[in-house]
């Protein structure tokens, strides 16, 4: 009984705030912190992305900056889906893109080089309205990056060092935690 | 209600857990080393049909003829009777091969700790004519406390094979002397000292050369001593000294009574008053490279490139005034791409600057060299001027050029490595 009357809740809310959304495509801009975490600890990320929305869709462009593992420039879209059709609701968004790596100076002698880089990312959020154009959002989701790196380690033969070049491959399997503002 | 929302959430946390898992796997190539008999080695070092260039190593000229070497494999005789159609002709197999000096129709190669004399008088049947066993101390560790050829078991070859592993299995791995070993040169060079002679006399070795021959003595040195061979009978060379010099010896270059030799810190002038024995006469330091040098008697000409095994981030020309040997100083330095060896020719200045191809420069002024010509489309390594061509080892092949007219340096053939 208890579930009938939720469920009857749930669909009077979802009717109720259909009419609430603007029928116009308008500009989107969300600037978000956060933090990744994963088997390689935790890391600060931040981004932003600037694209149009759409009654309750939403898609965009993003930049940001992840530093989990080997510091990278994610550029990527995003696309998101308000679940309600109104200012406060929860939404499911989906990201691609590639994340060029920013590297740190090395001890190598040659500078690697990286190849295949790839990142996406799906979660859930829930939007906060705040004011008359601002909304508070935050969310949770899953990041997967992987990447290809040609370094040249060095070996010591002797007296001599030697460089040998070497190819690693990487997966790194992030939760992703953000909060920022939408405009 | 409860207890099922938990056992979700501990579900959802078990995935999830899995879920997160970072993963690193390394590609690399495993070389596992091929032993062969010293004896059964040196059986088979003598020369046989010309192979195709894959690895250029250091180049020396002898009279019409280019001997290249094959890095840590042996050495391509190439007739080069007509410059502009050089044609290779055959080829000695020799394991750890790395320098060449020639005389009087006998040629000098090392051999990991050996040095190997082979009679020349025929390009076309050459054989060795003797052994001098464990000479360059430093890459001795085949010879251990053996002295017999037939004991002692030498690198050959290797087979090798591309494999994947996880990241924290291969650095284990990296440990792994016999792999690593055949990633590095050998230490020894061989150098010739500037005259040339189809029949007699010595050859000319590049600037990147480790083995020098003044008068009646074969010089080699490794990362720091300085060895002297008595090749007074050419055909029986006789080991007649060792110095210590310093660590991280690179090249040396002979010219007249002295010996010049870079090193990662500097260059060191050393005086064969003493041929059995070179004494120091006088040094300049200069910041941590890889650096040949060449002289004409009255400057120095030092190159510094970064990218190297010697570490460092320089990549420059020195020009440095030997006028007083005893106390060379420096006149002027200019800036280069990644500059390698380099040979000079009355006021020509030839200077490989790696991927930046082949620049020669006007150097009547020395501390205002002027870029006469540049040639691209090579990474170049080392050279050597003949009077009128300017032979060129280069990361895919040997290079020739006419310098006959300044005006117009150009190229007159190539002999490239092979793709396969």
């Amino acid at each position: 009984m208890k579930r009938i009357y939720l469920l009857n809740l749930l669909i009077a809310v979802y009717t109720c705030a259909e009419a609430q959304v603007s029928p116009k495509a308008s500009f989107q801009s969300i600037n978000q912190v956060g933090v990744l975490e994963g088997e390689a600890g935790s890391a600060f990320q931040l981004q932003t992305i600037n694209g149009i929305r759409y009654k309750t869709y939403s898609a965009g462009i993003g930049v940001g900056l992840d530093y989990y593992f080997e510091r990278a420039v994610p550029v990527f879209i995003d696309l998101r889906k308000n679940i309600l059709a109104k200012q406060n609701s929860p939404f499911v968004y989906l990201e691609g893109g590639i994340p060029f790596t920013w590297t740190k100076s090395k001890d190598d002698i040659k500078e690697p080089e990286y190849h295949h880089q790839l990142m996406y990312e799906a979660g859930i959020g829930y939007n906060l309205p705040i004011g008359k154009n601002a909304r508070f959002l935050m969310s949770a989701g899953y990041n997967y990056r992987s990447f290809t790196e040609y370094s040249y380690p060095t070996y010591w033969i002797y007296a001599y060092p030697v460089q040998k070049k070497q190819r690693f491959d990487y997966e790194l399997r992030r939760i992703s935690i953000k909060m920022g503002l939408e405009f | 209600m409860n207890r099922l929302l938990f056992a979700l959430s501990l579900l959802i946390a078990f995935v999830f857990q899995g879920c997160l898992k970072d993963s690193c796997r390394n590609t690399y190539t495993i070389y596992r080393p091929i032993y062969k008999k010293l004896s059964q080695v040196r059986d088979d070092m003598h020369s046989v049909a010309p192979k195709q260039l894959v690895a250029t190593g250091k180049i020396y000229v002898y009279g019409n003829y280019i001997f290249l070497n094959e890095l840590n494999t042996g050495i391509h005789i190439i007739d080069n009777t007509n410059p502009s159609s050089p044609r290779n002709m055959a080829f000695i197999p020799i394991p750890g091969n790395v320098d060449i000096a020639v005389k009087d129709n006998y040629l000098y190669a090392d051999s990991y700790s050996d040095i190997v004399v082979f009679n020349i008088s025929n390009p076309t049947d050459i054989k060795p004519a003797k052994f001098l066993n464990n000479v360059i101390k430093e890459n001795g560790y085949f010879w251990g406390t053996l002295t017999k050829p037939d004991s002692v078991m030498i690198l050959s070859g290797y087979t090798q094979k591309d494999t994947t592993v996880d990241c924290e299995t291969y650095n284990q791995w990296r440990n792994c002397i016999t792999c690593g070993i055949f990633f590095s040169a050998s230490d020894v060079y061989l150098t010739a000292t500037p005259s040339s002679s189809s029949s007699g006399g010595t050859g000319k070795a590049g600037s990147m050369a480790r083995f020098g021959i003044v008068n009646n003595y074969l010089y080699g040195v490794s990362y720091m001593n300085l060895y002297s061979v008595d090749i007074t009978i050419p055909s029986n060379p006789q080991l007649a000294g060792t110095t210590v010099v310093s660590g991280g010896i690179e090249t040396m270059y002979p010219f007249k009574d002295k010996l010049f030799i870079g090193s990662t810190s500097g260059m060191f002038i050393y005086d064969l008053s003493n041929p059995v024995h070179p004494s120091s006469l006088g040094q300049f330091s200069h910041v941590r490279s890889c650096d040949p040098v060449i002289t004409d008697g009255q400057f120095a000409y030092v190159t510094l490139r970064s990218g190297t095994a010697c570490q460092g981030f320089t990549n420059e020309l020195d020009v440095l005034d030997v006028t007083n040997p005893s106390n060379p100083s420096f006149l002027k330095k200019y800036d280069m791409s990644n500059p390698h060896g380099l040979s000079k020719d009355g006021d020509l200045l030839f200077i490989c600057d790696g991927k930046d191809g082949l620049k020669v420069y006007d150097a009547k002024k020395k501390d205002d060299i002027k870029l006469i010509r540049k040639l691209d489309g090579m990474e170049a390594y080392d050279v050597i001027t003949t009077g009128h061509t300017a032979i060129v080892v280069a990361k895919d092949g040997l290079y020739e050029f006419d310098y006959s007219n300044k005006a117009d340096i150009h190229q007159i053939s190539k002999i490239s490595i092979s793709n396969s």
